[in-house]
């Protein structure tokens, strides 16, 4: 048929641009990867150089640096206990939004959209006065708190999309048996979004684990967070390229791994989120 | 009917939900209410960051007017910078985005492999990004290896010309993947039968996307487009870390400038009333796309 | 003969090592009446990352077991440092008992009360014989000189600017080393015109305070000032201070491109991989320089004092030093802390540990010279600060509005440096805006 030589043609111009499209986007990361693997002066030769000897300094001296360690754990606690208090909220006052109607829903529904519109460092200074009276500057919580204002909203809105897919024969079902609110929520709806919970979840626990700008300025060394870490590389003498690209890559690791294996999760999230609205 | 039973019960029918969206209500509104009322206040001060707050004067107004109005104002220029940077990423990242989606909506092997690479830039951490930048597009970089190989030429990415640029080609590198992935979940979700229908009524491929593909993706579009925005208003650390909004003013957008001025030169008046005026065209313009969007949705 | 031969051997043994015992008691000594005055005090101290840091790190360990004291570094990036520190200043609070403070702090550190004068501690009986206060060189020491007439930090890690440049390339051309700015300009368009894959000269341009750090060395040679000694007026919008912000701009067409937006690790890198043929920056610059791990032109630089200007040469000085808090509780061991790792008798470890040199009796040893071909450059150099410093000039305005002031200089002057404005607009904006932050 006529058709079947431009299908092939699509279809190999399809596979090509996927390629190019993977190899763009993987190259600058594989580039750093191999920064952190090269001896400096190595690292910004011009050409530059494919071929190189190795060294595992730049790694090792990572754990020599003080913090480094235990930023990397205290984002892991900073990021669980977010995302934690996040879905532990947003799941009830997304069954509240699904499931009633009552005055003031819409407002909600909007204060929550410019809550999560707010640039964060819009809220560090008032924030970080506010930490300094109240003794939470340089906490975990205080920490985990401040990022709901970004978190909450968006947790929300997604798994209210999700609860919309539960059918409503369920919902009627388990309240003729008596079930109350709560009850619902434990043996409906949650079961049944929990993919959708989860990709909530994953995506929340991505942007905390990201955040740089709140943890700057309201941690300092209690707190201090992995991103901030990275950022601290940039030392008195020169930036030390190797040791930085080498704790970039240890930090985003953890991300690169949940992601590979989430990424399905990660995308009907997102889509979910946006075609339901 | 059981709504009757529930009905006689004497608990008022709006306590369950309130209590159910009460710790997220008081959570939320606290910190941004907070927020934003203090930093009302904040920018009708006189202060400088490092001396004791108790120290502050009132001074109405006049920071909003020194920003607008002042010839050595850089607020202006700050204003116009963002617009481009906005404008810069969002368009090509949209076409280019959907034009992928498009191409790569048929059956495909090597799909799980095609989005776990792609998904990847939204997982990066933003300042790792900027360094990533800083690094390739120096004069003896990456980005000038590559120029030069094709096209024989290097170019001063450091430079007043192509700065803002290279911040935007950035931008594009890390978020039009997160664009192709989206249209292409949303695409491969479309109806089939109506696609079906057109080819039997022997409608164009031309044809079939005008009027069926884009209408029906229109809104994810916005709503995607929505997303991306709110998110570039806030974008700090890449060009931070790239160039730290110069050289002279040319990649400094308006989170780089309420930074530098709150921070830097310690301003805290100016930088609050800066902020503030960032909120208010964030609001506006989000509320602007918003009921687009809700009007689009009522006519699909 | 053998017998003999071995006593000799064993009796110079015993010497030997008796003097060794010797030479170690005064620290040893010390040490024990610390510990027994002040052993099990736990102190905590403020830190940036730094070449000297990494030294200090290594000496600790002895001084915690020498004395018994406990050292608990909280380090982090020198911006986060500067943050912390107007963290505590407007919080009124004080969390450490030192910090390092930078020579840019200081003004502010000293005039709201955060820091303690430090003269009383110098002279008390804690300071061990072998500290030697005076042989910090003087310069370093007056960085930390607030006007109330006491120093609020002990400098540990001096810093001044010179001229770095390619031995072999101006040899190779014949050209003499330029002593003046003009030679400067000259030399940096012939390697830019006529050799291959260098530029003439390679410094820091980025905007705001790198703009302001780099600027502010040609100021004076030109004839210009930030603030005016005699009237204490703004002076930014003198004739020489314009001429200095027009060389340059000038001098922008000979360096690597995108100088614009360098900040120094990017200065640094071009010269040391040889796209560069001189370099004006930092002196904390050098040891990288000479570093094969890192630079493609160790052993073949050569350093010399800045070059002159109309108005003569000069210099400035930089640096960190190590304040004690007012508010803290434990001040006895804390200046038994900052007196054992800034002293004379530690400084050959300090020293060997990569340390960067502030005292005389080390920039002078003629070893230590040999080993070090910048030492020599360093010691001109200060020279030329101190010239500055006679003028009652300093490249850092001692104000705690400094960062307002270096921020407003470093914007506009990047500005007019790539031609967004002209460079009177420039400086008519600077003299506007600086007057107004200075008058409040």
């Amino acid at each position: 048929m006529a058709n079947s030589g431009r299908a092939q043609l699509e279809r190999l111009l399809a596979y090509l641009i996927s390629l190019l499209a993977i190899l763009v986007t993987l190259f600058p990361i594989v580039w750093l990867l191999t920064i952190s693997f090269k001896r400096q002066r190595d690292a910004f030769a011009m050409p530059p150089k494919f071929i190189f000897e190795p060294i595992w300094d730049h790694y090792l001296s990572l754990l020599d640096r003080p913090g480094f360690v235990s930023a990397f754990l205290n984002t892991v606690y900073v990021t669980a206990l977010g995302v934690t208090i996040a879905i532990a909220i947003a799941i009830f006052a997304s069954y509240s939004i699904h499931r009633f109607k009552f005055r003031g829903k819409k407002l909600f529904g909007v204060w929550l959209l410019l809550a999560y519109m707010l640039p964060e460092f819009l809220f560090v200074i008032p924030m970080f006065v506010l930490y300094q009276r109240i003794g939470w500057y340089d906490t975990h919580i205080g920490l985990a708190l401040v990022y709901q204002v970004h978190s909450l909203p968006f947790a929300v809105w997604l798994i209210r999309s999700f609860f919309k897919e539960v059918p409503a024969e369920l919902d009627d079902a388990a309240r003729i048996d008596g079930c109350s609110h709560l009850g619902t929520l434990r043996n409906v709806y949650i079961p049944l979004a929990a993919p959708g919970i989860a990709a909530t979840a994953i995506l929340t626990a991505i942007w905390i684990w990201n955040e740089l700008t709140i943890a700057l300025s309201l941690s300092f060394s209690e707190a201090q967070t992995i991103t901030v870490a990275v950022a601290s590389f940039r030392g008195y003498t020169s930036i030390a390229w190797g040791p930085m690209s080498a704790a970039s890559i240890v930090a985003i690791a953890p991300m690169l791994i949940f992601a590979v294996f989430a990424q399905k999760y990660i995308v009907k999230g997102l889509t979910l989120g946006s075609l339901k609205g | 009917m059981t709504h009757n039973a529930r009905s006689q019960r004497r608990r008022p029918a709006w306590l369950a939900p309130a209590l159910l969206i009460l710790p997220a209500f008081a959570v939320v509104f606290s910190i941004a209410a907070y927020s934003a009322i203090s930093l009302f206040q904040l920018s009708t001060v006189d202060l400088t960051f490092g001396e004791p707050f108790r120290l502050a004067e009132g001074v109405g107004l006049e920071n909003y007017q020194w920003l607008l109005t002042n010839e050595h104002s850089t607020f202006g220029a700050t204003l116009r910078v963002t617009i481009h940077y906005l404008l810069g990423t969002l368009i090509p990242e949209l076409l280019i985005g959907f034009a992928i989606a498009l191409l790569l909506n048929r059956k495909m092997r090597g799909n799980s492999l095609f989005t776990a690479v792609l998904i990847i830039p939204v997982v990066l951490m933003p300042s790792m990004v900027g360094l990533i930048g800083r690094l390739y597009f120096s004069y003896d970089g990456l980005i000038n290896f590559f120029f030069e190989t094709f096209t024989g030429i290097r170019h001063n990415w450091y430079g007043k010309d192509l700065a803002l640029w290279a911040v935007i080609l950035v931008d594009i590198w890390e978020w039009t993947p997160f664009f192709i992935l989206i249209l292409l979940a949303g695409l491969q979700t479309l109806p089939v039968e109506p696609f079906e229908a057109a080819r039997v009524d022997g409608a164009s491929r031309w044809q079939s996307f005008a009027h069926l593909t884009l209408p029906m993706m229109l809104p994810l579009i916005l709503t995607t487009l929505i997303l991306r925005f709110m998110d570039v208003l806030r974008l700090f650390d890449v060009i931070f870390v790239m160039f730290s909004g110069g050289p002279g003013t040319t990649t400094t957008t308006l989170p780089l400038y309420v930074y530098r001025t709150t921070l830097v030169q310690r301003d805290v008046g100016r930088g609050s009333a800066a902020s503030v005026m960032l909120i208010i065209i964030i609001v506006a313009l989000t509320v602007i796309l918003i009921k687009m969007r809700e009007r689009i949705k009522f006519e699909a | 003969m053998n017998v003999r031969f071995t006593l000799v051997l064993l009796i110079v043994a015993l010497v030997f090592s008796s003097f060794t015992a010797i030479a170690q008691d005064p620290i040893e000594e010390w040490a024990a009446g610390i510990k027994e005055a002040y052993g099990g005090t736990e102190i905590t101290v403020a830190v940036a990352s730094h070449p000297s840091i990494e030294a200090f790190k290594t000496m600790i360990p002895r001084f915690e077991e020498l004395t018994g004291i406990t050292v608990v570094l909280d380090e982090m990036e020198e911006g986060q440092l500067g943050q912390r520190m107007l963290l505590e200043v407007s919080a009124e609070s004080a969390s450490y008992d030192a910090m390092m403070t930078a020579i840019e702090w200081s003004p502010l550190v000293a005039s709201s009360g955060y820091a303690t004068p430090l003269e009383p501690w110098i002279e008390s009986d804690i300071t061990p014989d072998w500290f030697n206060y005076e042989d910090i060189l003087q310069a370093y020491r007056d960085m930390f000189l607030w006007e109330d007439g006491m120093h609020y930090g002990i400098p540990f890690a001096g810093e001044t600017v010179f001229m770095f440049y390619r031995q072999d390339l101006f040899e190779e051309h014949g050209i003499a080393v330029p002593t003046t700015y003009d030679e400067v300009m000259e030399a940096a368009a012939y390697f830019s015109e006529n050799v291959d894959g260098v530029h003439g000269i390679s410094y820091r341009a980025r905007l705001g305070w790198e703009f302001t750090y780099m600027w502010s060395i040609f100021l004076a040679p030109f004839g210009g000032m930030m603030v005016d000694p005699a009237t204490g007026d703004v002076a930014l919008d003198s004739p020489g201070t314009v001429a200095s912000l027009e060389y340059i701009r000038d001098l922008w067409q000979h360096g690597p491109v995108g100088v614009e937006s360098f900040s120094f690790p990017e200065a640094w890198d071009a010269f040391m991989l040889g796209r560069a043929a001189i370099m004006i920056e930092a002196s904390a610059a050098a040891p990288e320089v000479e570093n094969p791990d890192k630079s493609l032109v160790a052993g073949m630089t050569g350093y010399s004092p800045l070059p002159a200007g109309p108005s003569g040469a000069y210099s400035g000085v930089w640096g960190w030093s190590y304040a004690m808090m007012d508010d803290s509780m434990n001040k006895e061991a804390t200046w038994a802390f900052i007196a054992y790792l800034t002293s004379e008798g530690l400084q050959a470890d300090y020293l060997a540990n990569g340390g960067i040199v502030s005292r005389s009796s080390a920039l002078g040893d003629p070893d230590l010279q040999a080993a070090n071909p910048y030492y020599e450059a360093t010691l001109a150099t200060l020279e030329q600060a101190a010239a500055l410093g006679e003028l009652g000039l300093s490249v850092v305005l001692p104000t705690p509005k400094w960062s307002q002031v270096s921020e407003i200089m470093g914007i506009e002057g990047a500005r007019a440096f790539i031609g967004e404005i002209t460079v009177e607009e420039a400086i008519a904006s600077m003299q506007a805006q600086v007057s107004e932050v200075l008058a409040e």
